[in-house]
């Protein structure tokens, strides 16, 4: 079957975790035969090819990184340029990805595309949710392709079932929550690792102020009563 | 403890402004912002505010006077309208783009995983929406949202309903 895949994301494309998903992604759909085409939001030109490949397909799937518990402003805004459909019958499917690890994270977000559908005369596909992602853009490419490399699987399972069943996302999403004893060896040891690995990718960014700055910090005698 | 107003509106509306006189008159300090003609790009995602130049956003508009102001109050209410059963795009921006005020650094809070706040402000927040939404949706996610910032809800009023709103500021 023939799979419009939107990318939701704002970041540029060769910048964008969500589009190394969604190259992973297809590479397991596409593997039994189907076909698919890609969209991206974060190029306005890209705009009114997404609305008509929208228009003339029945099936659609939403590639999108969590932005403040739920879809990003840019996708919001995307939206608005869409008709509800006519007929009804497309589907309507998600990939819901996050830079936290626990599937907690995500499940306030996947609630609302859970009713975004209906908005558009489309029914619900299901939402693969899925956290753990942030590092993708921090590491050496051969990395971030096998870090992404699970998604194949997923879009394997796609294609035979067309849709995303919540029990096997749930699966594939956990933890979704970490255990009292992962949170105490992150609080001995984790959290000093991962300091050390933020402060390093900053240098290498350049950056010149610890990552705790406060550049609009209020003084006191300034605050309002 | 004052309250900054941020509306979001496309028009002009009498009982917004009555309202937000009322929140205005009861909170010493408040101030209310108009977005509608203010230039507010969405957030591009580049990380730049945590990893590149710590608290500050790399997109140079008229986010960066909103970002100052907030750091200024106690409180946020967004007025709003919906779309889809949710908020504007136009107010999920100012949202998305409030990223600054967290740091890199993460850190368990009741079992969840947050980023450390980079200002000793935690910052209440509630929704005052024109139109028809998905309301306990809302709830849930501005719930959701504000415990991010180490904060509380005020809760979500739609237009009719939006004097709840001061007995909760």
């Amino acid at each position: 079957m023939h799979l419009v895949i939107i990318n939701a994301s704002p970041r540029v494309e060769t910048k964008s975790n969500t589009a190394r998903i969604i190259r992973t992604f297809v590479r397991g759909y596409e593997a039994s035969g189907n076909t698919t085409e890609i969209w991206h939001l974060s190029d306005k030109k890209q705009w009114t090819g997404a609305k008509e490949a929208y228009e003339k397909n029945g099936n659609v799937l939403f590639a999108i990184p969590l932005y403040v518990e739920n879809v990003p402003g840019i996708m919001l805004e995307f939206l608005e340029t869409l008709q509800p459909k006519k007929e009804s019958g497309t589907k309507m499917s998600f990939i819901l990805q996050g830079g936290f690890g626990e599937a907690s994270q995500l499940r306030c977000g996947e609630a609302y595309l859970e009713m975004l559908p209906s908005y558009f005369n489309c029914e619900y596909n299901g939402t693969l949710i899925k956290g753990d992602n942030f590092g993708f853009s921090w590491v050496p490419e051969d990395m971030a392709e096998k870090m992404a490399a699970h998604y194949e699987k997923m879009g394997r399972s796609f294609a035979e079932k067309e849709t995303f069943y919540k029990e096997e996302v749930t699966e594939f999403a956990a933890p979704e929550y970490f255990s009292e004893k992962e949170i105490r060896r992150y609080k001995r040891i984790g959290r000093w690792i991962q300091k050390a690995l933020f402060n390093y990718i900053a240098k290498k960014n350049g950056c010149r102020k610890p990552l705790d700055d406060k550049p609009y910090q209020v003084k006191q005698t300034d605050k309002r009563a | 403890m004052s309250v900054l107003v941020l509306n979001t509106l496309s028009e002009y509306n009498d009982e917004v402004l009555e309202l937000q006189n009322q929140i205005c008159a009861q909170s010493e300090g408040s101030e209310v912002v108009y977005t509608k003609k203010m230039k507010i790009s969405h957030c591009i995602g580049c990380n730049y505010c945590w990893l590149k130049t710590p608290g500050i956003c790399t997109m140079k508009d008229d986010y960066e006077i909103i970002l100052k102001k907030i750091l200024h109050h106690e409180k946020i209410v967004f007025i709003t309208e919906t779309k889809f059963g949710f908020v504007s795009y136009q107010t999920k921006n100012l949202l998305d783009r409030i990223l600054p005020i967290a740091t890199m650094y993460l850190q368990f809070v009741d079992g969840q995983m947050r980023h450390i706040p980079r200002y000793d402000i935690r910052p209440q927040m509630g929704i005052i929406y024109t139109g028809s939404a998905e309301h306990a949706y809302l709830e849930r996610w501005m719930e959701r949202t504000t415990l991010n910032f180490e904060s509380t809800s005020l809760g979500v009023f739609s237009l009719e309903e939006g004097r709840g709103i001061l007995s909760c500021i």
